[in-house]
């Protein structure tokens, strides 16, 4: 593996680390950092490195979860990979692909996230309620705005120099 | 390349390892890395605090102001609450009535919050204490005097918190002014509900939320919140109350752990 590669560890750590610290600035409204670092990662990288990021980042959230682990995995591995997949679609370095991709990748995890609170813990319907209630609009608008500097940032900062 | 088909697999497969590893070895892995992430985490939570306390700088020199004001109000209701307290102490003598609240409470632990959950549809904190300092499983959670969550893992220095508005979360309570029992626990928008509450009761907005204590398993009467708005669930025999917890529980910094 490519030093950039062992870097992106390193740097969804940080965000990681970040994104503790905005918990305790902003509480339950701070934007996720991980979830950018894994959109832009699979975007630049494609599928398979999306998937493994993902995997890393979806086992830091699963830290703070309750009971078995694997859960927050699964959704950051698969979120990771499908970014990986609309890499030869789209263009990374767009400003639409980073403001629109991360907000999206946000609005499906809360929706799997809502849907296995539901199934897991909750009585009540699944859809239509899952989809409304996951369209937290300060929340979107906070990724939307704050993804165009990471990705600028990671581009700049993070990848390996393309000749 | 990559296939689509094979990544979905290892998916998949990873899903199903993880799902079938005992409850014991996920907390196991957990504990573990919370000792490995402990010192970068409250590295990362003092900085964010220092830039919180130089921001709001103005507002924090007029809270002191404020709350310097409350405490001069305050002693005044603690001689006022001393009054009541010996009343209290001589009419229970009266009434041969136990003392519940301060003799269930066997130890006290004070703990600080180093890290909160990163995700919106999780409510879970860990602070700097472990089993170590005796902190264990089910010990409830207290902040301004009021219940926020209970311990739910340990590892040797830092434990795990679950709020009492994570939908994880279910805990007996009561109505205090009626004594009606049911259950405490929070959903997926962060709200804080008590369920199974009989129609026949009437709630009033403001009416007090305790904990109920059955069985002993957890102390009884810490008081968690207020009724803000209570209404009848359709086709079922009980109603549901949303309860506002008394505690800010989106600025915890210290907590007391109670056994």
């Amino acid at each position: 593996m490519n030093k950039p590669r062992v870097l992106a560890f390193l740097w969804i750590f940080i965000f990681f680390l970040l994104q503790n610290g905005l918990q305790f600035v902003f509480p339950d409204r701070a934007p996720l950092l991980l979830l950018i670092g894994v959109v832009f990662y699979g975007l630049s990288e494609g599928p398979l490195f999306g998937l493994i990021l993902g995997l890393y980042a979806g086992f830091l959230m699963d830290i703070f979860g309750v009971g078995k682990l694997g859960l927050q995995m699964a959704f950051f591995g698969s979120l990771g990979v499908l970014s990986g997949y609309a890499k030869s679609k789209v263009f990374s370095e767009s400003l639409l692909t980073a403001i629109l991709f991360p907000a999206g990748a946000y609005y499906l995890l809360l929706c799997l996230n809502f849907t296995a609170t539901r199934i897991f813990f909750e009585e009540g319907s699944l859809a239509p309620a899952v989809f409304r209630e996951a369209l937290s609009i300060p929340a979107l608008i906070g990724m939307a705005i704050l993804s165009p500097f990471i990705f600028s940032f990671l581009h700049r900062f993070a990848l390996r120099k393309r000749s | 390349m990559l296939k689509p088909r094979r990544v979905f697999f290892g998916i998949v497969v990873l899903f199903i390892f993880l799902v079938a590893l005992p409850l014991s070895a996920s907390v196991f892995i957990r504990s573990s890395f919370y000792s490995l992430v402990k010192a970068p985490v409250t590295f990362s939570k003092t900085v964010a605090q220092t830039a919180v306390d130089l921001f709001f700088f103005a507002r924090n020199a007029q809270e002191n102001r404020s709350l310097r004001k409350t405490i001069a109000l305050m002693r005044f209701d603690q001689f006022k609450l001393e009054e009541f307290s010996r009343e209290n102490v001589r009419l229970t003598q009266l009434l041969e009535l136990r003392r519940t609240l301060p003799a269930d409470v066997r130890r006290l632990v004070f703990a600080r919050v180093i890290a909160r959950s990163p995700a919106a549809w999780s409510r879970v904190f860990l602070i700097d204490k472990g089993s170590r300092q005796g902190v264990k499983e089910n010990m409830l959670a207290m902040s301004d005097s009021a219940l926020v969550g209970k311990v739910v893992e340990t590892g040797p220095s830092v434990s795990k918190v679950l709020l009492i508005t994570d939908p994880n979360s279910k805990i007996g309570a009561l109505i205090q002014r009626t004594r009606q029992a049911g259950i405490l626990f929070g959903t997926s928008q962060g709200e804080c509900r008590m369920k199974y509450i009989s129609v026949d009761t009437a709630l009033n907005q403001g009416d007090l939320v305790e904990t109920a204590g059955f069985g002993g398993f957890f102390p009884k009467g810490l008081i968690v919140g207020t009724v803000r708005r209570a209404w009848k669930e359709p086709g079922q025999i009980y109603q549901v109350a949303e309860v506002s917890p008394l505690a800010d529980l989106s600025r915890l910094e210290e907590v007391v752990l109670v056994e």
